[in-house]
């Protein structure tokens, strides 16, 4: 990171590699917009590079980045306002990419759409926690929140991703 | 649970990001540093702030000899101005933001008890209100400036705010002698309005990054 302040591109190059294939799942799961997902990428690592003078080693690189692209997914879904719910309905079934891995491909479809009924910030947890690996303190620094808050909305995010999946329990 | 990160990705989609990505950095290859925006937009607005109180006393609006008998006001508004400024701006210091925000009340509570019954003056009441939004405009230019560097939050537009609406407050303390009913109205009231202006437009303003 520090020969990456200093304009270092290899080191740039390292980090990108590292967190753009993440960050575009990230992305996608959290606007559910696979065109979306990807202006978004580079929304981030255009923060990323502009902003590295912001970037202070309390929480960590990687919940760094990740609030980023969490800012940028939500700043996109707020400024689509009133048309985002429509979108929403539009969209699903229409993002592309690959369902979580499984060995059963209905049980990873049916997880990516129990994942897209979650509200936002819950999904945002979950998704960070879950399926990237973020530890709650990374999660809360990405969220901008406390970890008692992040560790209670991937709570109820759990809670209602069993609600969701219990039918398939049943299969 | 895990995923197939790099197997969903385009690479096209990645291709491009990269490139924009280094031409960015090739732009600019030396990091500009949170402390310095910090740094530039508090010197910009203690700057304007001394301006205004030039200016004032100049056109005999401000009387500097007021400077002894409301002391604690303004020098609770200069730390305002300051605090406000670095804690709006540098990441994270959460609790410095509260600090800030303790400070700021701190503040109107000195300038209401500070006012006592207070003295009548010929212009009108609402000529304070006019001037203190007047002479906050520039400051809420560079602090919404300085805002657009890094993703949106309340506590610091609040803040910001709350440090751009010393400035009129300053000018304010030196210059009206009426009453704490008319600071609270004309002067508290007038640094609401900029409060709610730099949320507002700070909110609007589609930011450069989003860092937090």
């Amino acid at each position: 990171m520090v020969r990456f302040c200093r304009g270092d591109e290899a080191a740039f190059g390292v980090l990108y590699d590292r967190y753009a294939p993440q960050l575009e799942a990230f992305l996608r799961r959290l606007v559910r917009d696979q065109t979306l997902a990807e202006d978004l990428l580079q929304t981030t690592f255009l923060s990323f590079v502009r902003a590295r003078g912001r970037y202070v080693a309390t929480a960590g690189l990687r919940a760094w980045i990740f609030s980023i692209a969490a800012n940028a997914g939500r700043d996109a879904l707020r400024r689509r306002g009133a048309r985002r719910e429509e979108a929403l309905g539009a969209d699903i079934g229409n993002v592309s990419g690959p369902a979580p891995a499984t060995s059963d491909p209905p049980l990873a479809r049916a997880i990516e759409e129990a994942l897209r009924q979650l509200p936002e910030d819950q999904r945002e947890a979950v998704l960070l926690h879950k399926m990237h690996g973020l530890s709650f303190p990374e999660v809360a620094s990405a969220l901008g929140t406390t970890v008692g808050a992040a560790k209670v909305r991937a709570h109820r995010g759990y809670q209602r991703l069993k609600l969701l999946l219990a039918p398939l329990e049943n299969v | 649970m895990t995923i197939d990160d790099a197997g969903s990705v385009s690479g096209s989609a990645l291709g491009r990001t990269r490139a924009a990505a280094l031409a960015e950095l090739r732009r600019q290859p030396v990091a500009v540093s949170w402390r310095r925006n910090a740094a530039r937009t508090l010197l910009a607005v203690l700057g304007t702030t001394a301006l205004v109180v030039g200016v004032g006393t100049y056109a005999s609006i401000v009387e500097p000899g007021r400077l002894g008998e409301r002391l604690w006001q303004v020098a609770l508004l200069v730390a305002l101005q300051s605090l406000g400024v670095f804690a709006a701006i540098a990441p994270g210091k959460a609790a410095l933001r509260w600090t800030g925000a303790l400070l700021a009340l701190g503040a109107v509570a000195a300038i209401l008890l500070g006012r006592g019954a207070g003295l009548p003056r010929a212009i009108p009441a609402i000529a304070c209100s006019g001037s203190h939004l007047a002479v906050d405009l520039i400051p809420l230019g560079l602090v919404l400036y300085s805002l657009r560097r890094f993703s949106w939050s309340l506590g610091r537009a609040t803040l910001a705010g709350a440090a751009v609406a010393a400035t009129g407050a300053i000018a304010g303390e030196l210059s009206c002698q009426r009453g704490w009913v008319h600071a609270l109205v004309h002067h508290v009231g007038a640094g609401l309005v900029i409060v709610a202006a730099c949320v507002l437009i700070s909110r609007a303003l589609r930011p450069q990054t989003f860092a937090p």
